[in-house]
């Protein structure tokens, strides 16, 4: 995995046959993880849709289905009351996504459907405070500011997958392998990568 | 009349000098070359080496100088695509691939990510942890169960 990067992986494993597939679980455990997902979805085991709507809600599950990270979360952005994402009505261009947090001073662009491009924005820049972290994007006038901590965990789980989450969302619906038995992989991880495996067969 | 050239920089500030057209199929560059102004030297291309910027500046000039009209022109690029894969080491291949992903060209990291796949076809699991490099951390008793899970895969 180290030697290609996660998305890059699954492009490669995504183009292997099934059997070739299932043996890559046996590599490591990176690889489990990351194969199991396609497994999964090759083998077309007890997968299930999920209904998504229009209002942000599976962003929201997906940073909620993992109760404990989300905790954390909260903790290190102590005085915001949590951290999620919801859908800013009249904000946004035709056919953009913007997402805001019920924190002011953040919000998400997530793109055109199919743009692939995202990232965190802060609304008021007298918000941010000296010495606070901000996590840039390939946009310069995106960011966000993140507590110690916090970063880490936006960059694992904030990642690409998430936005086409959001990106994938505007067509209404995401499919989901069942990958949360995986052993080894967070619920969030499992969601993650499901996503990013849903891609190949809705939209 | 004259093709506009634009110089390339490798990581080890090697210089390539391409047409234009061939340099745009990569919408990296094309975007550097839109929003930014060049450096004397050329693009620099911080994160790719001068022995793979000439394999990407290989298949960029036969891709733009070759725009397949028929089934039989198809068929030769795809011809000269597997020569062209031919010719890689495993190394050069992975590292194709990070450089087609930086660079943004999605003909080439098709080829290869399906180049890795085809190599991976029919490899025991020890033949592809030696293949990435990669060290076994499963216990015993995981693998165990992890092979007694996807036993149809090993019949």
């Amino acid at each position: 995995m180290a030697l290609l990067g996660l998305d890059l992986m699954l492009k490669v494993l995504d183009r292997l046959d099934a059997r070739s597939l299932a043996l890559c679980l046996m590599v490591s455990r990176d690889w489990n993880r990351v194969a199991s997902t396609l497994v999964y979805q090759e083998r077309g085991r007890d997968d299930y849709y999920m209904m998504v709507n229009d209002n942000g809600g599976d962003l929201q599950h997906l940073l909620a289905i993992d109760v404990e990270r989300v905790m954390y979360a909260e903790n290190q952005v102590k005085g915001s009351g949590g951290f999620h994402f919801e859908r800013i009505p009249g904000v946004w261009k035709p056919g953009e996504m913007k997402w805001g947090t019920h924190r002011k001073d953040l919000g998400a662009y997530a793109g055109k459907p199919g743009e692939r491009k995202w990232g965190f924005h802060r609304k008021d820049p007298g918000v941010w405070k000296p010495g606070e972290r901000k996590w840039g994007t390939h946009r310069k006038d995106l960011g966000v500011r993140l507590a110690d901590g916090l970063e880490s965990w936006l960059c694992n789980f904030v990642s690409g997958a998430i936005f086409s989450a959001l990106e994938r969302s505007w067509f209404g619906k995401a499919h989901i392998p069942r990958v949360s038995q995986v052993r080894g992989v967070s619920k969030l991880v499992a969601y993650s990568l499901s996503i990013i495996d849903g891609k190949r067969v809705s939209v | 009349m004259s093709t506009k050239k634009i110089t390339l920089l490798s990581s080890d500030r090697e210089q390539f000098i391409v047409d234009e057209a061939v340099a745009i199929q990569s919408q990296t560059i094309k975007n550097l070359i839109e929003d930014t102004v060049p450096d004397e030297d050329g693009i620099p291309l911080p994160v790719v080496h001068s022995r793979i910027l000439a394999k990407v500046t290989e298949y960029l000039t036969k891709h733009a100088n070759y725009k397949p009209h028929n089934d039989a022109a198809k068929e030769e690029l795809k011809n000269w695509d597997v020569k062209f894969l031919g010719k890689l080491d495993n190394n050069t291949l992975f590292d194709l691939i990070l450089a087609a992903n930086y660079l943004d060209i999605k003909g080439l990291l098709d080829l290869t990510c399906q180049a890795v796949a085809d190599l991976m076809k029919g490899m025991s699991v020890e033949e592809v942890r030696k293949l990435f490099n990669i060290e076994n951390d499963f216990t015993p008793e995981e693998e165990e169960a992890v092979r007694k899970e996807n036993q149809w895969a090993f019949d």
